[in-house]
């Protein structure tokens, strides 16, 4: 009963957050083809709601050295982000800008994820395309390493990617790498991967 | 068309005021005790509608007969117009039985809308046709079961119920855009005269519709076939289905209107809140209220956590105090967001005269702490400033990171 009363609340309450926040792209979809169902339109809301919920956390509540909103007021779908280079780690202190795209039916599929400087990574592909489980739908593996557990699901959110990112960053899986020259640096010669690490965080400060 | 009022099409209350409440009083006790052993009969007739084969001729005879002991009289009228062949049902919507009650004579499926459990789903007769997924796909699966299965699909395209003696709310057009032969149905709900009891309100819930179906001595469902109907290939989807629309309510003698499910939706949370309000209002003090409602009200508690959830610097004072007033979540946080605004304007043009060659670029829009955390102050309800605090954060975030780089590793 509890979780129920929960859902009708989040419904209501990402309804109309995403109304005033030009977020329900779906709106005019739902109400020209299924305008008699309300079950159905609370059910896409209350999905569709959940990248404005993000954004009102994020501006209000954001973990530690991150931030991120939308590129323009125009564009919802398309977010900016400055990640911080976790503590203690060879990519402290750098502040890496990332690009999120969210895909027109998310949150049922995964945004996709591009770092905008270049960051010598295992997980980063050259272009600065981000390879992390949580951005992959279930039903694709590109590398056959992960569960499903920790695919993407409709139920993540902005934050929980971006937190999955940071701890990439300080924890890289040369596993399944998307950088095979950075995965083999990094297993082989940790001192020379450290060195390019650095010279990416001055990079990304200017300096 | 305009000037209709939307309260008209429902039912706003259950029970008739003034001396037709006298015979529901008198009938209470038997009424009651009826309601009582009819449910355990209603839970036979479950196991029953269960056990026997589904889309059987028997089992609807069978169930035909148990519906009639609970008070459930299906009539039907101009059955002969019935043409098996049109694969589509549609019917207006009038209480939450509809398609229990069609199904009892013309075995049907109802296209499921939302989640079930696949058990329940069977039991009730709904079929899953990946309504969620996307529009076409729902589309293409009902086509197949449509052209491959002989048993009908009911669709009520209103989507919601009405009283049914007004007027027919705006049809979804998807059920006209199947091409396929489809037999317009209408329902019409009546009971004794001397038991003036609303089948449906506007906030009712189905077992409460279900409870006072029992309680009633019996209730008729007529259920009356309409010609067939085919679409023109030349007619939209849309003209199509306000040309059924206007069949059935030309047969039920209603009226059409404009009016959507989300005009219902909106009305009942009007409803709902006027509600509220009258409950709340009694109460002496504002301390007092706010005390009860915290102590009291679960869903009130919820409602403040799912504030504090977006708002983390709000105390719950506050946001407790803004609920009881608005009673409504994101009325709250709007409240509030905007209340912090013109305190931090205040707060912020105070600074300015106080000490102007003080004044630190980034007052205004965002505050850091020591822990690399960039918030906002507040989510303005404008694009624009948010977009500017983004920015302002964004630049700051690169200055002390630039900063503390620096100084740390002593660069020149």
């Amino acid at each position: 009963m509890d979780e129920i009363i929960k859902t009708i609340i989040d419904i209501f309450f990402s309804l109309s957050l995403s109304l005033s926040l030009k977020d329900a792209r779906a709106l005019p979809f739902l109400q020209e083809n299924f305008g008699g169902i309300d079950i159905f339109q609370d059910f896409f809301f209350f999905f569709s709601l959940s990248l404005s919920l993000s954004l009102v956390k994020l501006t209000l509540n954001p973990p530690e050295g991150i931030i991120a909103g939308p590129v323009s007021e125009e564009n919802f779908f398309e977010w900016e982000a400055l990640i911080m280079g976790p503590e203690g780690t060879c990519f402290e202190g750098g502040v890496f800008p990332a690009r999120l795209m969210f895909p027109p039916d998310y949150p049922l599929s995964p945004p996709k994820m591009k770092f905008n400087s270049e960051i010598f990574h295992p997980n980063i592909y050259v272009d600065g395309r981000v390879c992390i489980s949580i951005l992959h739908a279930p039903g694709d593996d590109p590398m056959g390493y992960e569960t499903s557990a920790e695919r993407w699901s409709p139920v993540q959110s902005v934050e929980k990617i971006l937190l999955s990112v940071v701890s990439m960053l300080a924890e890289p899986n040369d596993e399944s790498a998307a950088n095979v020259d950075a995965a083999k640096t990094w297993r082989e010669d940790r001192q020379r991967f450290n060195d390019i690490a650095r010279r990416t965080v001055e990079k990304s400060l200017g300096l | 068309m305009s000037n209709i009022q939307i309260e008209k099409l429902f039912n706003l209350h259950r029970l008739p005021e003034g001396i037709a409440l006298i015979p529901i009083i008198l009938y209470f006790p038997l009424g009651f005790v009826l309601a009582v052993v009819r449910f355990f009969i209603g839970l036979q007739t479950l196991l029953i509608s269960c056990i026997l084969p589904r889309f059987s001729p028997l089992r609807s005879f069978v169930l035909r007969v148990m519906c009639a002991v609970l008070g459930f009289i299906v009539i039907v009228d101009e059955h002969k117009r019935r043409d098996e062949k049109a694969k589509v049902i549609v019917t207006n919507h009038v209480s939450a039985f509809d398609h229990f009650t069609t199904a009892l004579i013309y075995p049907s499926v109802l296209p499921s809308i939302c989640e079930l459990y696949p058990f329940l789903e069977w039991i009730l007769g709904w079929r899953d046709f990946g309504f969620k997924q996307n529009k076409e796909s729902f589309l293409n699966n009902i086509k197949g079961f449509c052209s491959n299965s002989n048993i009908p699909l009911l669709v009520q395209p209103e989507g919601t119920t009405t009283s049914g003696r007004y007027g027919l709310l705006k049809f979804c057009t998807w059920p006209f855009s199947l091409d396929f032969p489809l037999q317009p149905m209408t329902l019409h709900v009546s009971r004794p005269q001397i038991f003036q009891i609303a089948v449906t309100t506007l906030n009712s819930r189905w077992w409460e519709d279900l409870f006072w179906c029992l309680f009633v001595p019996v209730t008729w469902f007529t259920i009356r076939c309409l010609p067939v109907m085919e679409k023109p290939k030349s007619v939209s989807a849309e003209e199509f289905s306000e040309d059924v629309r206007q069949k059935v309510a030309a047969d039920l003698q209603l009226i059409t209107t404009d009016f959507t499910t989300a005009d219902k939706a909106e009305l009942q949370k009007k409803h709902f809140h006027n509600r509220f309000n009258c409950l709340s209002r009694p109460q002496a003090s504002a301390a007092e209220q706010e005390d009860s409602l915290l102590k009291v009200d679960p869903e009130m508690q919820k409602m403040i956590s799912q504030v504090k959830d977006v708002l983390p610097n709000a105390t719950v004072k506050d946001i407790a105090q803004d609920l009881a007033q608005t009673k409504d979540v994101d009325r709250t946080i709007t409240n509030i967001l905007e209340k912090d605004v013109k305190n931090e304007a205040a707060t912020s043009q105070s600074a300015d005269t106080t000490s102007s060659n003080h004044t630190s670029p980034n007052a205004s829009s965002s505050c850091v702490t020591p822990d690399n955390v960039y918030k906002a102050k507040s989510f303005s309800k404008s694009g624009e400033e948010r977009q500017k605090s983004l920015e302002e954060r964004k630049r700051q975030m690169l200055a002390t990171a630039r900063q503390r780089y620096i100084s740390k590793h002593s660069f020149n």
